[in-house]
């Protein structure tokens, strides 16, 4: 909202600020001033236009102020902000009492959306003789961005800007009858205003003549009832239609303008005659020979007056201020709040029509710290007891594996949730929650779906800092997936948090005592198995798997144990198919995804620990020859369940497949065992045994031969 | 015999100081002290002596014996000495060479950012409380005074999947769902971190961004302690010299509301850039809870009062690290992210 102070000043004495200082006081206060536009800036140096002391200052108005939506609604403001009475003599131009008519016979009004519209006014003037309205009246209408039109439309945006009340004008004789009725549509085509032919349906409202639309309710005539160069009467609407038809429709219709903008915020029902009768005057006034034949209102609904009791105490306790009775007072009055005292420090407030916004004690309390100033309210610490901070553990664990992947020469990665449709099934989506969750109005098909997974959007990261010359990418990303079991939703659908992880290019960059050497599927292994041992997760298990999209040779699928034994799956880690690769420009390039849930139900935030044991231990290495596909996790299982309780742990140090191993599609695997017994030294008949269980378990289960 | 004693003593002490290696030193060890060694000869013709001279004489040659002991000894010691010295010149190398590399990756700013946030209001008390992203229509607007047809609904504009779900446009709702689950329960001190989504996308907005908001309800809870629990924060976040100022604005779920501005710390409030010349920079948005909010979820408004605050993660980050596009947030260019790789 545009306002002039030369315009205000009719109503409120701002004498002895500059437009600079009437805006920050209005912005201190809770009217934010977007910009100050002087009469010089606005019209040239040169000038000779009258209102050369005028400022025009754009108001940036919050959605509860629809107050300030208006010259005289600003001025209130500005009393109060400055300590200032309203001029009473102005404001008179708006009370009824002022002015002398006739009622307004040739017109009836059937009213069948009484919610809808609490009041309703016309006024028919005759004899006007179209053409400019006087130059005064343009400028100042110019000067807060409306564009002048003739002599009518003129005074109606003039009374619009002035009081906030939408004023339409009707080209009287295009009205078939004298019955108007105002109904909500019935799929029906209307050419409004801007010519545009226009459906409006069961939710919009309609000022019809009895024969057709005249308009649609605060929002547009229909073209054939606007006035032209030709009118001579003309029938005047101040009226009420509710904020939240006036929204539908303007937005269905994609028609927004002053008088919505008005009407959705709740227009006050106490300016509608005053309006219609200030509008008729200037009208009359302005066309020579032209004549107010008559002036009727209608009101549905009874205008309710609002009380709030408030108490200084109140106040004051709310607000950690001490206010002074005299004070509150002030702030009321300069707000023309008119107030009693019933009893010791306890305010009834009547509140004024205008200020919709104003509706519970709260909103009171509101308006005297604003206007007392929040610089004055002090500082003060929060009392009661005291609370012990946290974290919950799922942040705790996600906090730790961000610290162990950090560690582990990893960046963290924040991709947008929203994604592209086509990177729907790049990894098989969760066959129990099997659907996407489209956005019903995205602002690009790029960000149209929320990511099934977190691998997209990292291969792009990849692709990115490679085109830009990173040549070595290890980067991770915890968030959120989402996926749904139903087509449409009616629940909220599942959110996955998860951890994705992207790893190409070299360990190092060359280095003169470090080989760079190529990343591996195994670092990337390696790393996770690092972050979930440091979450104190041991049972977990990688299995050799087929999953689309990945390398068919190197991808294992993750299992973590839940507590009652079962494996649970929780992703995957794997080269990038050769294919993906290629399409994402990526050379050999290891992905991992983890779905966390599972993890944070498995972490073991607990230590108990263990003496140092007492007794030495005892090492026995085994080196076997076996099929080259046969899994060293099932051989380690092998041995671990034949070689008793004594074994304390096993590895492997050397896995060999070259030469003539590699010709038979044989491989040769070194373990090293570790046994330990916990009250005595083990001796080498102790170990025999259990050696030969061990190498017969490998024989029998594995076809494994033994290695000299 | 004594004579014989003082010159084998004077001749080894020589031989000793003589020997340039551990050899020589060995062999002299077998000249005095091997089986036929000349101390050892001397040693076996003890019974050639009279009684008398037998006790004298066994002294001194005991001592000699000693002290030609300790002088190989020490000889050797310091042969051995001198070897080491020479070996360890041997083994200098350049210790100026750049170390093996042991990689280390990076914290995204924003998880930077929100991280210390989050520590801060541990600190002072507060509960780290999370919830979904796609919401309800409810939670993200009627719980917190915004009906369907509220004017204030186009102040953010939202992400719908259906007429009831969309995606969250702050916080909020976490706050909504905590009063609901605490029944009424005081004191509730949470902070909400989260990912948002707003439908909107330039140089100063991003349609994902990062908040957190803070809510607190108690008997008594006053405009005056939100005033301090802020000035706590901004100068805990950008060090004790910060100051802040209110200004009234407008939030349907809080009144009063307030926009918060800190005093610049790029010019010391003496006008710049980065504070358009006001020496003040807006950080976040605040109030009063709206007693509505507070009826809705379960808690009397006569009998229980709360603040709420809502901060931008991207702007303290911006500020705090001088990025200058909120986008390059989610660029996630390794040029960028690598420079947060220490504390
Ligand atoms: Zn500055």
């Amino acid at each position: 909202m545009k306002v002039s102070t030369t315009w205000l000043s009719e109503y409120i004495d701002l004498r002895g600020y500059t437009g600079e200082e009437l805006a920050e006081q209005l912005t201190a206060h809770g009217i934010e001033v977007d910009s100050v536009l002087s009469a010089a800036e606005l019209y040239g140096q040169e000038s000779s236009l009258q209102e050369t002391e005028d400022n025009i200052l754009d108001l940036d108005l919050t959605p509860n102020r629809s107050d300030c939506l208006s010259i005289i609604g600003t001025a209130y403001e500005m009393g109060a902000v400055l300590g200032r009475y309203m001029d009473s003599n102005s404001l008179n131009r708006y009370n009824v009492s002022s002015y002398n008519y006739s009622p307004l016979n040739l017109f009836s009004v059937n009213n069948e959306a009484e919610q809808d519209c609490k009041c309703y006014a016309l006024a028919l003037i005759e004899n006007v003789q179209i053409g400019p309205s006087p130059l005064w009246i343009q400028q100042r209408l110019s000067a807060l961005g409306v564009a002048p039109v003739n002599n009518v439309v003129d005074y109606a945006n003039y009374i619009m800007l002035e009081c906030g009340q939408p004023i339409n004008i009707y080209d009287a004789d295009q009205f078939s009858g004298a019955q108007i009725q105002i109904r909500f549509a019935d799929e029906e085509n209307i050419m409004t205003a801007d010519g545009l032919e226009r459906t409006v349906d069961s939710t919009a409202l309609l000022i019809s003549d009895g024969r057709k639309p005249a308009s649609i309710a605060g929002i547009s005539n229909a073209a054939d009832y606007e006035i032209s160069p030709g009118t001579h009467r003309i029938l005047i609407e101040s009226a009420h239609f509710s904020g939240s038809v006036t929204r539908k429709t303007s937005r269905k219709l994609g028609l927004r303008n002053e008088k919505t903008v008005r009407f959705e915020k709740e227009i006050n029902l106490e300016m509608i005659l005053p309006a219609l009768l200030r509008v008729s005057e200037l009208i009359v006034a302005a066309s020579p020979g032209a004549k107010l034949s008559g002036v009727s209102h209608w009101q549905y609904a009874p205008i309710e007056h609002k009380t709030i009791k408030v108490s200084q105490e109140k106040i004051n306790r709310y607000l950690g201020t001490e206010i002074s009775g005299e004070q509150i007072e002030a702030i009321l009055e300069y707000l023309h709040f008119p107030f009693e005292i019933p009893e010791n420090s306890v305010y009834l407030i009547s509140v004024p029509k205008r200020r919709g916004d104003i509706t519970q004690e709260v909103d009171i309390i509101e308006e005297i710290a604003r206007l007392y100033g929040y610089e004055h309210i002090p500082v003060s610490l929060v009392q009661g007891v005291t609370t012990p901070g946290r974290l919950t553990n799922e942040q705790r664990i996600r906090r730790s594996i961000r610290h162990i992947l950090i560690q582990s020469g990893f960046n963290e990665t924040i991709t947008y949730s929203l994604t592209h449709p086509k990177h729907f099934n790049m990894i098989p989506v969760n066959p129990l929650y099997p659907q996407a969750v489209f956005l019903n109005n995205p602002m690009t098909e790029d960000r149209s779906m929320l990511r099934m997974s977190l691998l997209p959007h990292l291969l792009e990261t990849a692709s990115f800092n490679l085109k830009y010359g990173t040549e070595n990418i290890a980067i991770f990303e915890i968030g959120n997936i989402y996926c749904s079991n139903e087509p449409v939703l009616t629940q909220l659908p599942q959110e996955f948090p998860c951890l994705g992880m992207l790893l190409t290019g070299k360990r190092t960059h060359p280095h003169w005592n470090c080989p760079a050497q190529p990343v591996s599927y195994y670092d990337i292994k390696g790393t996770v198995e690092k972050m979930l041992n440091y979450l104190g997760i041991e049972s977990y298990s990688f299995e050799g798997a087929q999953i689309q999209g990945l390398h068919p040779g190197r991808t294992a699928s993750i299992y973590l144990k839940d507590n009652d034994g079962n494996p649970i799956y929780v992703g995957y880690a794997a080269q990038l198919h050769p294919d993906v690769q290629k399409q994402y420009d990526l050379k050999e390039t290891f992905v991992l995804e983890l779905s966390l849930k599972p993890i944070y139900r498995l972490t073991d935030f607990g230590i108990s620990a263990q003496s140092a044991p007492k007794y030495p231990s005892v090492q026995r290495d085994i080196a076997v020859v076996v099929h080259a596909h046969v899994y060293a996790a099932a051989m380690i299982a092998g041995i671990k369940s034949s070689a008793g309780e004594w074994l304390e742990d096993v590895s492997i140090f050397d896995v060999y497949s070259s030469g003539s191993l590699a010709q038979t599609g044989q491989k040769s695997i070194a373990f090293s065992l570790v046994f330990r017994h916990p009250d005595r030294t083990l001796t080498d008949d102790d170990i025999y045994p259990v050696y030969e269980r061990v190498v017969n378990t490998l024989k029998e289960q594995f076809a494994a031969e033994l290695r000299q | 015999m004594r004579t014989k004693l003082d010159e084998l003593s004077f001749e080894a002490k020589k031989a000793i100081l003589q020997a340039e290696s551990l050899a020589e030193l060995n062999e002299l060890r077998v000249k005095y002290f091997g089986k036929k060694g000349l101390i050892t000869e001397i040693s076996k013709n003890m019974n050639t002596l009279s009684s008398e001279d037998r006790p004298i004489i066994g002294m001194m040659v005991n001592s000699v014996r000693e002290s030609i002991k300790d002088q190989l000894n020490e000889k050797s010691k310091e042969i051995e000495q001198g070897i080491l010295k020479e070996q360890l010149a041997k083994e200098t190398i350049d210790v100026t060479l750049p170390g093996n590399p042991a990689p280390i990756g990076s914290v995204h700013p924003l998880s930077k950012v929100t991280q210390e946030l989050e520590d801060i209001f541990i600190g002072m008390g507060y509960s780290v409380e999370e919830g979904p992203e796609v919401e309800r229509d409810y939670y993200n607007f009627e719980a917190l005074n915004l009906p369907k047809d509220h004017p204030a609904r186009d102040m953010q504009d939202t992400f719908y999947i259906t007429e009831e779900i969309l995606l969250r446009s702050h916080t909020s709702p976490v706050q909504i769902r905590t009063m609901e689950r605490m029944k009424g329960q005081v004191p509730v001190k949470i902070i909400c971190p989260g990912k948002v989504y707003r439908r909107d996308d330039d140089v100063t907005h991003s349609h994902l961004f990062t908040q957190i908001e803070g809510l607190v309800i108690d008997r008594h809870i006053r405009m005056s302690d939100l005033k301090g629990t802020l000035l706590q924060f901004v100068q805990k976040m950008f060090g004790t010299q910060t100051q802040i100022r209110l200004r009234p604005s407008y939030f349907p779920f809080t009144e009063p509301s307030a926009e918060v501005d800190i005093s610049c710390m790029f010019c010391g409030q003496a006008g710049c850039r980065i504070c358009k010349n006001s020496g003040w920079i807006e950080v976040l948005g605040s109030g009063m809870v709206h007693p509505n909010v507070l009826e809705m979820s379960g808690y009397d408004s006569t009998q229980y009062s709360g603040f709420a605050f809502g901060i931008g993660v991207e702007r303290i980050g911006m500020l705090k690290y001088g990025v200058n596009d909120i986008r390059n947030f989610y660029t996630n260019d390794l040029r960028l992210l690598t420079q947060f790789n220490h504390i």
